[in-house]
């Protein structure tokens, strides 16, 4: 069984899954696909990131200077894909049993105005 | 990345130098850009806070580990080097003062030590920067209650009949040890929830079990403060794995001896068998026949010195065995030595034990050197990385009283050259290659 996710790990690989990016652009990625609910701070991000590399869920894919700022870019690597359909295939499970569950449920609730 | 006034490059510097090479100018340049994104021409408050949580963090790696673990056990050498020149008979427990003082002295030396725990777990990724922080700080917190604990009681309880108003001194013994216990379980919890973090156990039973083991291990780290060599092992520990961590041993060459050296090897270990069972055999039946072995303790004296003698041919025939170059084999051999001929001299006037006390330190820091001079120079690290684990192991063996083993060892000497006699090797998955002409392995 896969090592569970931390949430910035899961957004993390989840927008590294879509393309090589560098911190900055992970960053705002995450933010974004998360709905605002990940909003990483810089020295979090790298600790994250030296963590998902060690794990050998991501590798640094070559530094660049763009617009006068060094940038290191990042790849997930099969692994880390691995990891994140794993994750993901859970997530969906989970959810998909919640809503089961939801679908089931005495309609107490969508009543009450009527009751009222 | 711009100069160090740079508000963005002052942060950086929360990071050890190793990552800030490695990693400085993108992290930098990152940290702007967002900054910028959000309209700030300086790091957000969170952002800085960020940095120097995750920077500090970062500096407990391993190398950390082994110099707080070393900084640990030099500290307790220290005292313990002060304690013997200030009470050379042992401290009294009817002096209060000191009695109390040594728990404060327990607990300086146990928090760069628990420090040290701490940084080669994170080296291990078994906890992220923040939470070895996190740890590090709740353990320190713990471990200086434990001791004003300790010490409240030790100081207050004995002058408490005395002068009532110390009877306060004494009862913030218990409130104290028990925000101990909660505050070092807390550090105990932290350790094993992020251990537990990596695994898909639930939330209720990971915070069960995270509860009921830190718990467990905040008693455990109390019992290791209030046991005299504890820590001290703890830290070699620590100071040993980081080694392995920073670079390991170096290759081991094979065991090839002439077979001229072989027989010299057996011979040596054979004479060292018959003497040893000599002196033991004297140590069983002297007592009915010798008249110098006036009582039994006497003839166990005297057959620790014949084991001393007869331990000789089997320390030189070791030595012959080694596969190593010939100065870092007979260097720690000579100190080997060394620390028995001590041994010796202390059991001379034995059961008195008036020498005894001079040569135990003696033998101690002749067997640490020897040890140390032996691992260091197998160590496939840096030279600072080498003399930091050579001066950790030579003042563990100081505090441990190693030499005062040495009397107990020779004992099982008959069958460790037994086995080298017969079998001419005490290895026992790779047997020593015995060539007729191949240079002999010493370099």
């Amino acid at each position: 069984m896969a090592t569970p996710l931390t949430p910035s790990a899961f957004w993390i690989l989840t927008v590294l899954a879509s393309g090589r990016r560098h911190g900055y652009d992970i960053l705002s990625q995450t933010r974004t696909a998360s709905d605002g609910r990940v909003s990483l701070k810089v020295a979090t991000l790298y600790a994250a990131l030296d963590r998902l590399e060690t794990d050998g869920a991501i590798r640094a894919d070559g530094d660049e200077i763009v617009d006068g700022r060094a940038r290191r870019y990042y790849v997930l690597t099969d692994a880390g894909a691995s990891r994140l359909e794993y994750e993901a295939t859970a997530m969906a499970h989970a959810a998909k049993a919640a809503q089961r569950h939801l679908a089931t449920r005495p309609a107490l609730l969508t009543l009450a105005p009527v009751i009222r | 990345m711009t100069g160090r006034h740079d508000p963005y490059v002052r942060l950086l510097r929360w990071y050890p130098k190793a990552w800030r090479d490695a990693n400085g100018a993108v992290w930098v340049d990152t940290l702007r850009e967002q900054s910028e994104a959000e309209g700030w021409s300086r790091p957000s408050r969170g952002e800085a806070v960020a940095a120097v949580v995750n920077g500090l963090g970062t500096r407990l790696d391993a190398r950390a580990a082994a110099q707080l673990a070393l900084g640990g056990i030099a500290v307790r050498a220290a005292v313990e080097v002060t304690m013997q020149i200030a009470s050379p008979g042992g401290i009294s427990v009817q002096d209060p003062a000191l009695n109390g003082l040594v728990w404060i002295f327990l607990s300086a030396f146990a928090i760069p030590v628990f420090g040290g725990l701490v940084a080669l777990s994170r080296s291990y990724g078994v906890l992220s920067p923040r939470r070895a922080l996190a740890v590090l700080a709740a353990g320190a917190v713990g471990i200086c209650l434990f001791a004003a604990a300790m010490w409240a009681s030790a100081y207050g309880f004995q002058l408490a009949d005395d002068n009532p108003a110390l009877a306060r001194v004494a009862s913030a013994a218990i409130p104290l040890g028990a925000a101990a216990l909660a505050i070092g379980a807390t550090a105990g919890w932290l350790v094993v929830d992020g251990m537990l973090s990596r695994t898909r156990l639930r939330r209720l039973p990971r915070a069960a079990l995270s509860l009921v083991a830190g718990v467990v291990l905040a008693g455990l780290a109390g019992y290791a403060t209030m046991m005299t060599l504890g820590w001290v092992t703890v830290g070699v520990t620590v100071v040993g794995l980081s080694m392995r961590s920073l670079g390991g041993w170096s290759s081991v060459e094979p065991r090839v001896v002439v077979r001229s050296r072989l027989s010299l090897v057996r011979t040596l270990a054979g004479i060292s068998a018959a003497i040893s069972m000599l002196g033991i055999g004297y140590a069983v039946t002297a007592p009915a026949w010798s008249p110098l072995a006036e009582n039994p303790t006497t003839a166990v004296v005297h057959a620790i010195l014949v084991l001393l003698v007869g331990a000789l041919p089997l320390v030189v025939a070791l030595g012959l065995l080694a596969p190593r170059p010939r100065l870092h084999v007979w260097g720690p051999v000579a100190l080997v030595l060394v620390a028995m001929a001590a041994t010796f001299y202390g059991y001379t006037d034995a059961p008195l034990s008036t020498r005894i006390d001079s040569s135990v330190p003696i033998g101690s820091l002749a067997l640490g050197l020897s040890l140390a001079w032996w691992v260091t120079a197998r160590l496939a690290t840096s030279r600072g990385d080498r003399l930091m684990a050579g001066i950790a192991i030579t003042l563990a063996c100081v505090v441990w009283h190693l030499a005062a083993l040495l009397p107990v060892a020779v004992f099982v000497l008959p069958l460790v050259a037994g086995v080298l006699a017969v079998r001419g090797t005490l290895a026992r998955r790779e047997p020593i290659q015995a060539v007729r002409t191949a240079p002999v392995t010493d370099r």
